[in-house]
């Protein structure tokens, strides 16, 4: 039947089930990318689906309800199914240029401001910072003005070159949006940068440069006195793909403006609707940032087991040797912990298990990216108890051989 | 009349030369699977190549609408009767849109025939030859197979009820560079022509016209440095399917194979996602559309090497080239285990050049493209060379007394050895803006009792594509340790 219909009919239903807000873009998206094939075979029940997102993703108790997305019980990689970065490309392949706002997707931050500045404050030494430099905090302000303003208030001498670091070292390179940015110059896309921000441009041109990307325009809201939605539209841009984890403030006003929207839903955002434990608030951001960029990126679809190891295990794992555990150290410390079940099997299959290479693999990831925050030994248990069942089902899988060795 | 169906850029070029090398004066129709090319570039595709005149028809098999009206797709526990079921639509689609006679070609050429047309004339047993998807590829029917299950699973279901990807029993020959056969394979069907040996022996006029076809420019290149061409392949029929392993993968090949050579990349016609020009600026790159089997005939000079992870179409230039560097597929998983293998040749290198010529002994697995970096280092090896043994088990290397050496287990080096001589410690230190990860790991020297004299291989080689180091430093060991660990 739906062959019979006129193709930019079929389009433009689609178009207007799939675009109604941020989480409808997004699930729907996964939902043709979890079974392709039931798309073009079956499309009376993929609309039928496609309806059931926007009654599900519209209705305010509902659409946070965790359907499919238990830490520990459900397989979460399978349901924020991405598409590979390959397939992805021909989207923003359509036009001859495309516009990016990076935070969120570029860059994936560990603390939000209100977190970092109290780091700021616990570097510079100096009470009262963090509710200052969040009094002054403003995009189209740059930095050395808002120091000089918290200088002026404290009666400190704080330089904001101090910042810069700490900033750099806040933030997790998006390997997967930064591929997508490296096919698009590859294909002679102009690529545009825009950030709100109060840090000079300088400062993300050498981050920029130092992931291989070289883009043609490169725009800070201090110094054009744009923010980045107006940046973009000042643009000389007729036809362009807009790639960004900000559907409201960003990609949903410039598609109005004649963009192609290529909306990135943060991975962050996506560990953060996953149903979790209570976690203490410190740790869960720091968590949910680390995991978010390493298992739903999109970079690769993580096993269950491989999730489970990440999620549940690596955290006791870490709470009990820290970053770099070797298998004895693993033996030891578990021991140690009076724990029984499938932690203890770590060990044992420290070479060959998904759910251990993933277990090391959060442990080298905290070590790297979570900031110095330790992880309260309750919530590391709290995350083990989460998939225990699950774990004690997988403990047996020890084909860790196409599994790749990177880190976030 | 002969009829050629295919669903690749290998099989097109394959077609064009077979048909006008074997069936000039016959006319010829082609069929090609709609996915050959972009949609919005199959309209010009289709019009160009009947402009050649090669062919008296050229249509494009709907794939696509095909797929939308066959109902369910098929899981690998399918049964048989949804399987039938599905074969049946997909043949009454095709015998709706086909309009031939099929009993009137003299001949029917099947490329890739787990696609539409293919099912149907292997479900419905009409005779035809079978032509392989890439040079020597009907001698790896198991990664052939693995393959087409990645692009569509039903497809490969298909195919493996109906037998076919050069299997059927109504296939009265397979058309294959056997040239280019793993060895040790045969089959009985098979029936050898290479492009190469035809565009060189058979129609070297038609080859301008071929060219200029494929919009192929000359490549002028520097007379300064020997030539190296690099074969890059298609993610999607790679194991691990990320695209920055690929780029791993790509730069550690570069740094190991083709330093002080003028780099030439061909693209994969599918690869279009890795950016070569920012990988390695210096090296000319060609376009994708252009087979490898066409280089010859347009480089302006002959290829020194060619270089490839495990790309199928290196077959295509192993007759020109003066030597091929090609890799196990074990490669796209543990591509990092070409550190040891560089490293293992540089430290029987080093022995080679205090003792002479080499008899290597291997005892298990070699380190992964041991033999590619034993060429590329020069080693000297004889059969009558001085025996040299290369093992991971420490009590095999501590109960050996001539020279040998003990390599790492999967990038972990056991502690040292009982009756080691020296200890040989390599280091990968990537900078910055490297894919690479920081790797350290150790070989294990050991010589014969007299021997005076141990060599200390020191190494420190700038990998320029890959943005890192690698460093090998040597510790003698002064007294001789009896026990594994004991040393450490």
């Amino acid at each position: 039947m739906l062959e019979k219909l006129p193709v930019s009919g079929v389009r433009k239903l689609f178009a207007f089930l799939t675009n109604g807000n941020a989480e409808i873009k997004f699930h729907t998206i996964c939902l043709q990318n979890r079974d392709r094939e039931r798309a073009a075979n079956r499309p009376i029940v993929f609309g039928m689906q496609l309806l059931f997102c926007n009654i599900l993703y519209r209705l305010p108790v509902l659409r946070d309800w965790p359907f499919h997305r238990r830490l520990g019980h459900d397989y979460i990689t399978q349901q924020y199914l991405r598409l590979p970065v390959e397939d992805l490309s021909s989207e923003i392949l359509e036009n001859p240029a495309a516009v990016c706002d990076g935070t969120g997707s570029l860059w994936l931050p560990v603390h939000g401001p209100g977190a970092f500045f109290a780091k700021l404050e616990e570097h510079f030494g100096v009470k009262g910072f963090a509710s200052t430099r969040a009094l002054y905090d403003d995009p189209l302000t740059p930095l050395s003005v808002i120091y000089d303003r918290i200088n002026r208030a404290l009666g400190t001498t704080l330089s904001w070159r101090d910042e810069l670091p700490l900033a750099e070292a806040n933030d997790i390179p998006n390997r997967y949006i930064v591929r997508l940015l490296d096919i698009a110059a590859y294909h002679d896309v102009a690529l545009h940068l825009v950030f709100d921000s109060s840090y000079p441009s300088c400062f993300f041109e050498r981050r920029v440069k130092q992931l291989g990307l070289h883009p043609d325009t490169l725009s800070v809201s201090c110094e054009s006195g744009m923010k980045k939605k107006e940046a973009a539209r000042a643009l000389p841009l007729l036809k362009f793909g807009i790639v960004s984890a900000d559907f409201a403030g960003f990609v949903k006003p410039l598609t109005h403006s004649g963009g192609r929207p290529i909306y990135y839903r943060s991975p962050s955002v996506l560990m953060h609707e996953t149903k979790q434990p209570p976690l203490s608030a410190p740790f869960r951001e720091v968590y949910e940032a680390v995991c978010g960029a390493a298992l739903f990126t999109g970079r690769w679809r993580a096993p269950f087991s491989y999730e489970l190891g990440y999620l549940c295990a690596g955290p006791v794992l870490y709470a009990a040797v820290g970053g770099a555990p070797t298998r004895e150290d693993a033996e030891g410390a578990l021991a140690r912990l009076g724990e029984t079940g499938p932690l203890l099997t770590l060990p044992g299959l420290w070479e060959q298990s998904p759910l251990a290479l993933g277990a090391r693999a959060f442990c080298r990831d905290y070590e790297r990216w979570g900031q110095g925050v330790p992880i309260p030994r309750e919530d590391a248990h709290r995350l083990y108890r989460c998939g225990r069942a699950a774990m004690e089902r997988m403990k047996g899988e020890t084909d860790a051989g196409a599994l790749p060795l990177f880190s976030v | 009349m002969v009829l050629y169906h295919l669903s690749t850029t290998y099989q097109l070029l394959y077609c064009i030369v077979h048909r006008l090398a074997r069936h000039e004066h016959e006319e010829a129709g082609l069929l090609m699977v709609e996915y050959i090319c972009p949609e919005g570039q199959r309209a010009d595709f289709v019009k160009r190549l009947k402009d050649t005149g090669w062919f008296s028809f050229v249509r494009l098999v709907p794939e696509k609408q095909f797929k939308l009206k066959r109902g369910r797709s098929l899981k690998e526990n399918s049964t048989e009767k949804q399987i039938e079921t599905v074969i049946r639509r997909v043949c009454g689609c095709v015998k709706n849109w086909l309009g031939l006679d099929l009993s009137t070609f003299s001949r029917i050429y099947i490329g890739s025939d787990q696609w539409s047309f293919g099912i149907y004339c292997l479900y419905n047993r009409i005779p035809h030859v079978y032509i392989e998807d890439a040079s020597g590829m009907l001698s790896q029917r198991e990664r052939y197979m693995a393959i087409t299950k990645e692009i569509s699973l039903t497809n490969y279901v298909i195919s493996e009820y109906l037998h076919g990807a050069g299997h059927s029993d109504t296939e009265i020959a397979r058309l294959c560079d056997t040239s280019n056969f793993l060895p040790g394979f045969t089959d009985e069907k098979a029936e050898d022509f290479s492009i190469y040996r035809a565009l060189r022996d058979e129609i070297p006029h038609r080859v301008p016209e071929i060219l200029r076809f494929y919009g192929a420019e000359p490549v002028q290149l520097p007379a300064d440095k020997p030539v190296c061409m690099f074969m890059t392949q298609y993610i999607k029929s790679m194991t691990v399917r990320d695209l920055d392993v690929q780029e791993q993968l790509t730069t550690l090949l570069l740094d190991y194979f083709a330093d002080n050579y003028q780099v030439v990349i061909k693209p994969h016609p599918k690869d279009q996602w890795l950016n070569y020009r920012r990988i390695c600026p210096e090296a000319a790159i060609l376009p994708g559309s252009v087979n490898a089997e066409l280089i010859p005939f347009l480089v302006s000079r002959p290829v020194d090497r060619v270089l490839t992870a495990s790309s199928t179409s290196v077959g295509g230039m192993a007759p020109t080239a003066r030597d091929v560097f090609s890799f196990p597929l074990e490669i796209e998983t543990n591509w990092e285990a070409l550190h040891e293998g560089y490293a293992a040749a540089v430290v029987l290198r080093v022995i080679a050049e205090q003792i002479g010529p080499l008899a290597l002994r291997e005892d298990g697995d070699f380190p992964l493209g041991l033999c590619n970096f034993l060429r590329e280092e020069a080693v000297p090896t004889a059969p009558g060379g001085k025996p040299v043994l290369l093992t991971k088990d420490p009590m095999r290397f501590a109960a050996h007394k001539g020279w040998r050496v003990l390599l790492p287990e999967k990038g972990h080096s056991s502690g040292a050895p009982a009756r080691a001589r020296a200890k040989i410690t390599v280091r990968v230190h990537p900078d910055k803006t490297s894919l690479l990860r920081g790797l350290s790991f150790a070989l294990y020297l050991g010589a014969p009792d007299g021997e005076p004299a141990v060599p200390q291989p020191e190494e420190e080689r700038v990998l320029s594509h890959s943005h890192a180091v690698i460093h090998m430093t040597t510790a003698l060991y002064n007294d001789r340790p009896l026990w594994p660990g004991k040393r450490e």
